[in-house]
């Protein structure tokens, strides 16, 4: 389903889609007090900018200098061309390892390699630990957020679902009593898991070690109860040097909800020595998307959620609408080098308002990408009725006298036709909106009539 | 100086008042304004589409028609950003450089080349601003509510010195009316979702009129105004600035 | 041809130049005279506590009201009483009925309120900070620095195996939004400053 389909669905239920954006725009007015508090904001952000820049114009080496250093640590590297790749190497670990039960924290780059279907088909029972992904994964559904994946659920209906797979009483959607409940339901999962995974916030070029931020403790509990550690990154989450992390950590957590840093903010050098620990390396169709000067700036992205909490469409339409694994803006620029023709639809779910990219802590320019992804697409999958009707528009509007003959017809057909033939399902404006006012005539015969003959 | 007036299509098809104002305006503030008859189109509706191929004919009318003055002034903060972002995939003759540097949005125009003048006027009502995006983040006319930094607006700065006027501050300052161009059509329930926000933040803060400097704004806050039948009316900052005891 | 040679091959071909310079020397730069207050107001925004020691015997007075009825590991080495049978397990899973950690930190962090705990600090007891249910941190007032930067440049090249910035208890808002503190690490967060 579109967007545009999948988004008027979701606008069926008005008090729902208010809901859904006040929601949403908590964690954004949260975010505007939090960076408030720091008068460098902007100079951090253009810090963080230029830092990604760098990683992008020597990730090669930065890779290959992380690989290194986390060789040296007594870390195993793996590298992954695809999802498919990136499947079978955490399954051969964790076969190797006689698996039965993975816990897992929250990790966008596993949801985009399907990761959890491919590991269960194979017998392996995957625990998604962060309170969030764990409803969704009860639920069955996929994240409609990158940090708070199941915002689009009312307590009621957390309440309901885990009566249903936890045996909870009924408790009218209390959130301490559900949240207790499920840290006695993950505890115990902790305990006995086998292996732990985690994704990677931050890889560090210089140490090669890992940053996981979270604000539940889930990646740490699960990854230091057990003898195997896999964490999984996509490569652009390089960073040069130890020292970068101080802007980075300022700017994450502010981003996501306004909260000065998560409540651990853990960095994995070395495993203990009773324990494996495997950093698994992901292309994915990156190091093409680098090659595209228009939009490989979006690899710099730090998945804090930021231009999500802000898009006045996506709390509008909910992250489920934008059918890709990562919604919003910012999924809206990275999904079409994914799948040009599936997501050909994203670009055009914006009003190109700019507020992304002004929330934005690594000034991906998220809008000014949206506007020449939309070129691309009409180039490479033109929608044929838009193109002929802006062909014709074209030259309509760069011929002064058709421009006006053509303006003067469609005001006296507005004026003159009856309302049921301006006021009908096609009629997509006019749907919920009704036309401007009908002027006598236009701004050019005024001017003809009251100046022109002053310039003479 | 001499100053060509760019009056966006739909201004001169629907909204013809708000182009007299503006020329009237700057009439008022002894700028020598021309009004070239051949202008058309900035050539948006194409290139937002992802016809930015369909629109270099636009462009080059637009560059053709304006080359000769030392300014372009319009009332449309889109159109003067079009111009000044997008004209970049033609040729980049002096003419053309000189046209994208040179055009101004109404309001900026007026506070930053004419040096901030009084204008007289005065607009005895409750006035909600309408940030409209491309004049706001585009061409920065003001602070954005997302960035860190001392707030201004040229807007504000020209409204606030209209006698007795009523400026009210908004819930949520700066957010999107969702006209977006063809997203008003393409996505037709988020986009009036949007406008009716925005229209019932302006009505919970006790405005009776919503001005801004993009018409096209105005134009679909109006739109759900009238289908609902409220209580609130939209008038275009050129109409405000122009306005006379 | 490897995965690692394919990928590194097509990042060569495709990556873009850049000849920027990166300064964070601004960063560093900060002459604001209330880091404690800072500190403190960062901890309880984060849903921690503080506590002001005025000396040894009141820090132990501290710890023992903290520990009082509770199972306890005091990695500090700082309490006059120890619980018996209270020798440093290398099992993690033996800690699951603990529930009160008590460590120095070397290093506290003004703007957030966080501190760094590595495996120095914890003796390579890695669990201990996230499976009780209470941590306390016994942090000298002049350990504070203002800011995340001048934290990396204290910790510096560290050769510890592991380390995280410790910044108050478990927390989630993932039931609708609401914030519920004690997801799955710890319930509290106190830090005692001396």
């Amino acid at each position: 389903m579109t967007h545009s389909k999948a988004a008027a669905e979701f606008n069926k239920d008005e008090k729902r889609v208010d809901w859904h954006d006040k929601a949403v725009w908590f964690m954004r007015s949260n975010r505007d007090k939090g960076v408030a508090k720091i008068s460098q904001w902007e100079d951090l952000r253009e810090a963080a900018s230029q830092i990604k820049l760098d990683v992008l114009s020597k990730l090669d080496i930065y890779l290959e200098e992380f690989e290194k250093n986390a060789l040296a640590n007594g870390v195993q590297v793996h590298w992954a061309e695809d999802a498919e790749e990136h499947n079978q190497i955490v399954h051969s670990i964790l076969q190797r390892h006689s698996v039965k039960t993975l816990v897992k924290s929250k990790s966008m780059l596993t949801e985009e390699c399907h990761m959890n279907p491919y590991l269960e088909q194979r017998g392996i029972e995957v625990i998604d630990t962060d309170l969030g992904e764990r409803i969704i994964q009860l639920a069955g559904e996929g994240p409609s957020h990158i940090t708070a994946p199941a915002i689009h659920k009312k307590k009621e209906e957390i309440d309901e679902l885990f009566q249903q797979t936890m045996g909870t009483t009924p408790s009218n959607g209390d959130p301490q009593y559900l949240t207790n409940a499920a840290r006695v339901h993950l505890r115990d999962k902790f305990l006995n898991a086998d292996a732990g995974l985690t994704g990677v916030n931050f890889a560090i070029a210089e140490s090669g070690g890992v940053v996981v931020c979270t604000n539940e403790g889930n990646a740490d509990m699960g990854v230091h109860l057990t003898p195997v550690h896999i964490a999984c990154m996509g490569v652009e989450k390089i960073i040069p040097k130890l020292e970068h992390l101080g802007v980075f950590l300022r700017l994450l957590a502010r981003s996501a909800s306004g909260q000065s840093i998560t409540s651990y903010s853990s960095h994995f050098f070395k495993p203990r020595p009773d324990q494996e620990m495997h950093v698994v390396i992901v292309d994915n169709g990156r190091s093409r998307h680098l090659g595209r000067p228009d939009f490989r700036n979006s690899l710099k992205c730090i998945r804090c959620s930021a231009c999500l909490n802000t898009c006045p469409v996506y709390r509008r339409s909910g992250g489920h609408s934008y059918g890709s694994v990562i919604p919003g803006p910012i999924g809206s620029i990275l999904s079409p080098n994914v799948d040009l023709k599936k997501y050909s639809g994203l670009p055009f779910a914006s009003t190109l308002c700019g507020s992304c990219s002004d929330v934005c802590p690594v000034k991906i320019d998220i809008h000014q990408q949206l506007y020449k992804w939309r070129q691309v697409v009409m180039k490479e999958h033109p929608d044929r009725i838009k193109q002929s009707t802006m062909r014709m528009a074209s030259g309509v509007l760069s011929n002064a006298r058709v421009f006006d003959k053509l303006g003067w017809l469609a005001r006296f057909l507005l004026k003159y036709l009856p309302g049921w033939m301006v006021y009908n399902k096609w009629n997509t404006w006019g749907r919920q909106r009704d036309f401007p006012n009908l002027p006598q005539s236009n701004f050019r015969h005024w001017y003809i009539k009251n100046r022109k003959k002053n310039e003479q | 100086m001499k100053v060509g007036l760019f009056i966006p299509c739909y201004i001169d098809q629907f909204y013809p008042q708000v182009g007299v104002a503006t020329l009237e305006l700057l009439e008022k503030l002894n700028v020598e304004v021309c009004y070239p008859q051949q202008q058309t189109c900035c050539g948006q509706p194409m290139a937002n589409s992802g016809f930015e191929c369909f629109s270099k004919d636009s462009y080059s009318h637009f560059v053709r028609n304006f080359k000769s003055f030392d300014a372009i002034v319009t009332p449309s903060g889109s159109c003067a950003y079009h111009v000044r972002h997008h004209f970049d995939i033609i040729g980049q003759s002096e003419e053309v450089s000189h046209v994208r540097n040179n055009t101004y949005e109404l309001c900026d125009f007026i506070t930053n080349v004419l040096g901030d003048p009084e204008v007289g006027a005065s607009f005895p009502h409750k006035v909600g601003i309408h940030q409209s995006c491309h004049g706001l983040r585009g061409l920065r006319l003001g602070k954005s509510s997302e960035t860190v930094g001392e707030p201004f607006s040229f807007i504000h700065s020209q409204l606030t010195k209209v006698k007795e006027i009523e400026l009210v501050a908004l819930g949520r300052g700066d957010e999107c009316c969702g006209f977006g161009g063809t997203f008003a059509i393409a996505e037709e329930a988020v986009s009036v979702k949007m406008g009716k926000d925005r229209v019932n933040d302006h009505i919970a803060q006790g405005v009776e009129v919503v001005t801004g400097g993009d018409m096209s704004c105005l134009m679909h806050m109006e739109g759900i105004i009238k289908r609902n039948k409220l209580a609130i009316r939209v008038v275009h900052v050129a109409e405000i600035l122009n306005s006379q005891n | 041809m490897s995965s690692k040679t394919s990928i590194l091959n097509r990042i060569r071909e495709n990556k873009p130049s850049f000849d920027g310079t990166i300064d964070l020397s601004s960063f560093l730069v900060d002459e604001r005279e209330d880091t404690l207050e800072r500190f403190c107001s960062s901890l309880a925004a984060n849903s921690g506590k503080y506590v002001l020691a005025s000396d040894e015997h009141n820090l132990n007075e501290v710890l023992l009201e903290e520990v009082a009825g509770k199972s306890y590991v005091d990695i500090a080495g700082v309490l006059e009483v120890y619980q018996e049978g209270n020798v440093l397990d290398a099992d993690a899973k033996n800690y699951k009925d603990t529930k009160v950690v008590i460590f120095k930190a070397q290093v506290g962090v003004a703007e957030n309120g966080a501190v760094w705990v590595d495996d120095q600090i914890i003796q390579g007891l890695r669990i201990l900070p996230f499976i009780v249910e209470h941590t306390i941190v016994i942090l000298k007032q002049t350990s504070i620095v203002p800011t995340m930067h001048h934290a990396y440049q204290k910790i510096g090249n560290t050769e510890t195996g592991f380390g995280t910035f410790l910044a108050g208890p478990s927390k989630t808002g993932d039931i609708e939004q609401n914030l519920v503190i004690g997801a799955h690490g710890a319930l509290s967060h106190l830090v005692v400053l001396v």
